[in-house]
């Protein structure tokens, strides 16, 4: 049962980072609210966590995130204003690791 | 009332519980939850459905071969479903067509086998509850059988992990004339399945599936054990899963082999 969940443990993914005081003011700086970038991160942890775990932010480019995003956002059945709203927040989320928002 | 008669009344009485159980908690107020693409073809999931309003067509192509007691046993089952997402938790689905191709010691045939009408509910969420609990049944009447089968489903998705659980209960009447059905009996089943997510797209685990044959409800039949692995790949609209699975131990007219192939497309 140990060995099990060592296994398990091991190939968790990594949550994706919290909407702290450090994220809001780099979202803010992009032009983003909080209420933009929290709403966003729960979008990605809810919405897209039906059908796959969460992507990293900065575990795939800005392009492909680009590519992605709205073939997503059509499959998940989202709107035009979800999209921006994880758009901001994946943004801040690489900003806060320094990646790059292009 | 013999045993198997008495079981088959518990499992009657059971389906009606499962039915009213499900009846009253989907009156209840409606959480938004998601749909999903499969990750296996033999054991249903709880959330595999298209999104409220959304239609989804799934071609499936079942292949089996090399019986034991006829080594050119060989047949192809093809199945042609539509399915519609009434809500968030409820999907309804027309079995359009379900024909073979068979080829054995005494020739080959291809035939029309049945039709069917199917609903499926999810009663908890396995991504966002404790667990994931489902209940799925479906009629197939062909000239020659009527199938009744009910999926009892417990799934859970842990981070990249998902488990699943089905116990079926599949009644089923035979005649060799035209919706003259005069033989009635059944089986039961468990289906097992493990499932890993390599990327958003790519999917790699195993199903296992415990069968019990109950003809005329009496035990007697070889129960059969199959075991495999399996894939998954989605596209944009699209999806594609496949199984492919082994006879551990069963019946000498079981094929050794088969290979399920199951591709989805949403509109």
């Amino acid at each position: 049962m140990v060995m099990i969940l060592s296994a398990l443990n091991g190939c968790a993914s990594r949550p994706v980072p919290a909407v702290d005081q450090r994220l809001i003011a780099l979202g803010q700086e992009r032009g983003a609210s909080a209420e933009q970038l929290r709403r966003g991160r729960e979008l990605l942890v809810t919405a897209c966590a039906y059908c796959h775990t969460p992507v990293y932010p900065t575990s795939i480019s800005m392009e492909r995130w680009d590519k992605a995003l709205p073939r997503m956002i059509e499959k998940a059945q989202l709107h035009a204003a979800d999209e921006a709203d994880i758009r901001a927040y994946i943004i801040a989320a690489r900003a806060t690791e320094g990646g790059s928002s292009h | 009332m013999c045993i198997h008669q008495a079981l088959a009344a518990r499992l009657t009485g059971t389906l009606s519980l499962a039915a009213i159980s499900a009846i009253v908690m989907l009156a209840g107020p409606l959480r938004s939850a998601g749909a999903d693409d499969r990750r296996f073809t033999f054991v249903e999931e709880s959330r595999h459905h298209p999104p409220a309003g959304g239609l989804e067509f799934e071609q499936g192509i079942l292949w089996g071969a090399d019986a034991k007691e006829d080594s050119k046993f060989e047949r192809l089952d093809f199945r042609h479903e539509i399915e519609y997402g009434l809500s968030d938790r409820i999907q309804v689905a027309l079995d359009a067509l379900e024909w073979h191709w068979q080829k054995d010691a005494q020739g080959h045939e291809t035939k029309y086998d049945a039709s069917g009408a199917e609903i499926k509910f999810r009663l908890l969420d396995p991504v966002t509850d404790v667990i994931g609990l489902g209940f799925k049944t479906e009629i197939e009447i062909g000239r020659e059988s009527l199938h009744w089968e009910n999926v009892f489903i417990v799934d859970k998705v842990i981070d990249k992990w998902e488990f699943c659980y089905n116990f079926v209960i599949e009644p089923d009447w035979e005649g060799p004339r035209y919706f003259k059905y005069e033989d009635s009996g059944g089986e039961l089943a468990n289906r097992f399945g493990v499932s890993y997510e390599l990327s958003p797209a790519w999917f790699v685990g195993g199903e296992l599936i415990h069968e019990i044959p109950l003809p005329d409800w009496k035990s007697g039949e070889k129960q059969n054990l199959f075991i495999g692995p399996n894939f998954s790949y989605r596209g944009h609209n699209w999806a594609i899963t496949t199984t492919a699975l082994f006879l551990a131990m069963g019946g000498r007219d079981e094929a050794q082999f088969k290979l399920q192939t199951i591709f989805e497309i949403d509109f």
